[in-house]
């Protein structure tokens, strides 16, 4: 019997590192002791000699890590340095060997690249025997996880919430680098990134207290309960196929809800506080779920489980994990702000980009958060009416892509390096303006140049190529090149070819500007070295109009007619939209007669008046 | 519970203080039309240099004309960005307008509760003299409850802003942090209440006795102390007419008829004034009663 949504049994990746894994979960102390079975396949052309393990849960262990050293004691407004030796957290292998016999416990070793001695996060253990290529690895492990009281993502909160991600021995990436040599890709936890991780099943059985609800990635294929030991324990068998990660969480207070979109089930675990978001959550993930149906592609996998952990355990969500998303709202969360719904989307659309397109997201981050942000606001900005999509308060209103672009705008662009394109570790100043908010003000910009139904086909051909495989930069970046070469006339082409270079490369940016309008001439300007031609409208005194077009890749460019102009715009329909600035886009010579502030402004500063001097 | 405070006794009084002090309102609405119209002026002068400072950014753009038309984000965060002092002059008149505002208050208030003791109607020049002769002790009572009222404010919210986080986590639930955030309402409801009462009965005792502030300040706790029950009511009811009028005002502003939600808001503003006086004089018609029964 399936407990919560059947798996496919259909293969859609390579399935290169699987994992058998059985924990029992001892609540009291925070702890899952696990035993688990990996088989990897070595997918090199390359005999391959020894493994690396990621182990994230070390990073947690002490402030020595190199993930807490450079946060000062402080994450998140969370003062951690000074926790007792129980909230902290850490991950060991109790023992591993090989199948064969060939015990590896003694052997094993943790390496670091910066040279801080004290980092755990990655363990290094080399092989008498190399795998040879195509060959199998089979490995048996016992492990003990303790989460710490969360400081991000991993880890406890109140009332027995436990999150249990990136929480056992996972291996890290097998694959050529840049220049073509095969090895591991697996470094230390640091600041500023995320996770990487190979395809494969994962068959899980998860042990616990009776009273626990347990949610997972992947489908529950059965359940039931165990006795030890004179105790009985709820007992959940998940098995998740061709993912990249497993997590999973149990809590005494979540509570479920369940729907369907097509062949999809969709579970909801909420805690007793936000069942008012229910509806919402539901309403938002199967819109998303039918939204990339249109547009991008199928949702490949037969669950998807989103969890709203408990307010006091919020430091656990807003995070991103294989067919599992957790999201975070506040009890009575208005209906004017739609933050949770947005930030729900955006961890479900991680399915696809993190999750189907598993790029690297420790090195190039912009290729799963900038995506995922775009799709956020497109999906968003389709749900509910587009200028109000993320709040709409007493005539304070905004939408997604304008939040997007204005995170982007807001940056100090001449003090900072806004390139998109580098590794999370590298990048300073404001990580979500540059990752999230660029990229998606960026893949805006060229969805209005190409058009939707173009970008769309343009995404469809990235996501069909790309899918169950790791794509990097030039993945995407040949794909765009070649469609865009293939649908759009020079020399428009080859602006937007220039373009998506420019802005994964350098800083650089594009401000238009009218300058001077001088009765029938105007001087108009580009500030900043992006370059995307755009058109004119120009409106004369005797109330006709012409169009001209800025063309080439100019700085200055100056008009004349012959007739008085009333009004100038540099592009009108606003299709440039990573201009920094688009008010001193136009000039218009009747000023605007602001009624509309002026009569609020009479209203509202009378209602003011009247409200603070109540006591006199 | 005092069974007094549900008997039909007790709200026909109640009834019958509201009636008069409606109908003693009425006697005076020229006073009404003084505290409409300087209020409208200052709010006008608001209104306009914010008008003003958009037109200057703005004005000769078509963004300004989109922001015209309805707020814009981008417009909005695109002007603050390039024009971060965009709303100086507004900012600093706003500023200025709001402290003459609140002095002049103080002295249209302490003329409007002297007057409003008159069963007849009174004149410009004696509205005029009552509110400069009230002035200091009701400039005195202002800053006392304004002091009062922040000091309430701070103890009952303060630790709660500070420490909220930690708090929920303690909690364990963001719905009991509601909950105890609701409790905390209540009270500062109950003390807001108090201390309004208590600030209208010792202006209205100032004008009836002409004694000092500090008399009037010790005569208005008690008074407001012996008939709590019944003021805490008509506080009640007073802010809860204030609330639904700012409340129908937010419901217009969503209409798209500019001009007709300028002049409905007028409305909602001028009743706003009536309820407050009608508050006073109340109040007015109240104390003299407790008098007469002491």
């Amino acid at each position: 019997m399936f407990a919560y949504c059947k798996p496919t049994g259909n293969v859609q990746s390579d399935r290169v590192a699987n994992y058998t894994m059985t924990v029992d979960l001892d609540h009291e102390h925070k702890t899952a002791f696990g035993m688990s079975q990996i088989v990897w396949h070595n997918p090199s052309p390359n005999p391959v000699s020894d493994l690396k393990f990621y182990m994230y849960l070390n990073a947690f262990k002490n402030m020595k890590s190199t993930w807490l050293k450079p946060t000062g004691g402080v994450v998140f407004d969370n003062p951690i340095a000074r926790r007792g030796d129980d909230e902290w957290g850490h991950i060991t292998i109790d023992s591993i060997g090989i199948a064969n016999g060939e015990e590896l416990t003694t052997k094993m070793y943790y390496v670091q690249d910066d040279g801080n001695i004290d980092d755990e996060t990655v363990l290094y253990i080399p092989l008498d025997q190399a795998v040879q290529p195509g060959d199998s690895l089979v490995l048996n492990l016992t492990f003990t996880s303790k989460l710490p009281k969360t400081i991000a993502r991993s880890g406890y909160g109140g009332n027995n919430f436990h999150l249990f991600v990136h929480w056992y021995p996972k291996l890290g990436v097998y694959e050529q680098d840049l220049e073509g040599n095969w090895d591991w890709n697996c470094i230390q936890f640091q600041q500023r990134t995320e996770f990487y991780g190979d395809f494969g099943n994962y068959d899980m059985t998860i042990r616990c207290d009776q009273s626990f609800t347990v949610g997972a990635s992947g489908c529950m294929i059965e359940e039931g309960t165990i006795d030890r030991e004179g105790e009985t324990f709820k007992m959940t068998r998940y098995l998740a196929e061709d993912v990249i990660d497993f997590a999973w969480c149990v809590s005494p207070e979540l509570e479920e809800y369940l729907d369907q979109w097509e062949d999809v089930d969709i579970r909801l675990l909420v805690g007793p506080d936000h069942c008012h978001m229910a509806d919402r959550y539901m309403r938002a993930i199967k819109h998303s779920l039918q939204y990339f149906n249109d547009h991008l592609g199928k949702y490949p996998y037969p669950g998807i489980t989103l969890m709203d952990p408990p307010f006091h355990s919020l430091r656990n969500g807003f995070m991103e994990y294989p067919t599992f998303a957790t999201a975070g709202t506040v009890y009575r969360m208005p209906t004017w702000f739609r933050g949770s719904e947005s930030l729900a989307i955006h961890e479900f659309a991680h399915q696809f980009f993190m999750g189907v397109l598993a790029s690297n997201e420790k090195a190039e981050p912009w290729l799963d958060e900038g995506f995922v942000t775009y799709y956020e606001d497109r999906i968003m900005e389709s749900l509910f009416p587009p200028d109000e999509s993320q709040v709409s308060f007493l005539g304070f209103k905004y939408g997604n892509t304008a939040l997007s672009r204005n995170e982007y705008a807001r940056m100090n662009h001449e003090q900072i390096n806004t390139a998109i394109a580098r590794p999370g570790w590298e990048i300073r100043g404001d990580f979500k303006g540059i990752v999230y908010s660029k990229t998606a003000t960026m893949l805006k910009t060229m969805e209005h140049y190409l058009g939707q139904e173009k970008m769309d086909e343009m995404m469809k051909r990235y996501f069909t190529n790309h899918k169950f495989t790791h794509p990097r930069r030039a993945d995407f970046e040949s794909l765009a090149v070649d469609y865009i070469n293939q649908h759009v006339n020079a020399p428009l082409s080859s602006s937007l070819i220039t373009f998506l270079t420019d802005c994964l490369d350098s800083s650089k940016t594009i401000d238009y500007q009218v300058t001077r309008v001088d009765g029938k001439t105007a001087q108009l300007k580009k500030v900043g070295e992006l370059f995307l031609p755009v058109d004119i409208a120009i409106t004369f005194a005797d109330n006709t109009t012409s169009k001209v077009r800025w063309e080439k890749n100019t700085t200055t460019k100056e008009l004349s007619f012959n007739k008085e102009i009333q009004s100038i715009h540099i592009d009108p329909e606003s299709h440039c939209f990573i201009d920094l600035n688009m008010n001193n886009n136009s000039y218009k010579k009747e000023p605007t007669f602001f009624k509309r502030y002026l009569l609020k402004g009479i209203s509202w500063t009378q209602h003011l008046f009247q409200s603070t001097t109540f006591l006199i | 519970m005092d069974p007094a405070f549900i008997s039909i006794n007790n709200i026909l009084d109640m009834m019958s203080a509201l009636v008069k002090g409606f109908k003693q309102v009425l006697i005076h609405k020229n006073i009404i039309v003084y505290l409409f119209l300087i209020q409208l002026i200052f709010a006008g002068i608001v209104g306009s240099v914010i008008q003003k400072d958009l037109q200057m950014h703005l004005g000769q753009t078509i963004a300004g004309q989109v922001f015209e038309s309805d707020f814009n984000y981008s417009v909005f965060m695109d002007m603050m960005r390039s024009i971060p002092d965009a709303f100086a002059i507004s900012g600093k008149v706003f500023v200025i307008v709001f402290v003459i505002n609140f002095i002049l208050a103080i002295f249209l208030h302490a003329g409007c509760i002297q007057t409003l003791l008159h069963k007849q109607k009174q004149s410009m020049a004696s509205f005029m003299s009552s509110a400069a002769k009230l002035f200091f002790p009701f400039l005195f009572f202002a800053l006392f409850f304004l002091i009062l009222f922040l000091i309430i404010t701070g103890i009952l919210f303060g630790p709660l802003a500070a420490n909220s986080l930690p708090f929920v986590e303690w909690l364990e639930s963001d719905r009991l942090f509601f909950y105890v955030l609701y409790v905390c309402l209540f009270i500062y409801f109950l003390l807001l209440s108090f201390i309004t009462n208590w600030s209208i009965n010792s202006r209205i005792h100032c004008a009836r006795s002409q004694v000092s502030w500090w008399q009037s300040l010790k005569a208005g706790g008690l008074q407001t102390k012996k008939n709590y029950r019944a003021l805490t009511a008509y506080f009640l009811l007073f802010s809860s007419l204030a609330f639904l009028g700012i409340w129908v005002n937010i419901k217009l502003d969503n209409l798209d008829t500019l001009v007709l939600t300028f002049i409905l808001s007028l409305l909602i503003l001028l009743g706003k004034i009536i309820i407050r006086l009608w508050n006073y004089s109340t109040l007015a018609v109240c104390s003299n009663a407790i008098n007469k029964t002491v």
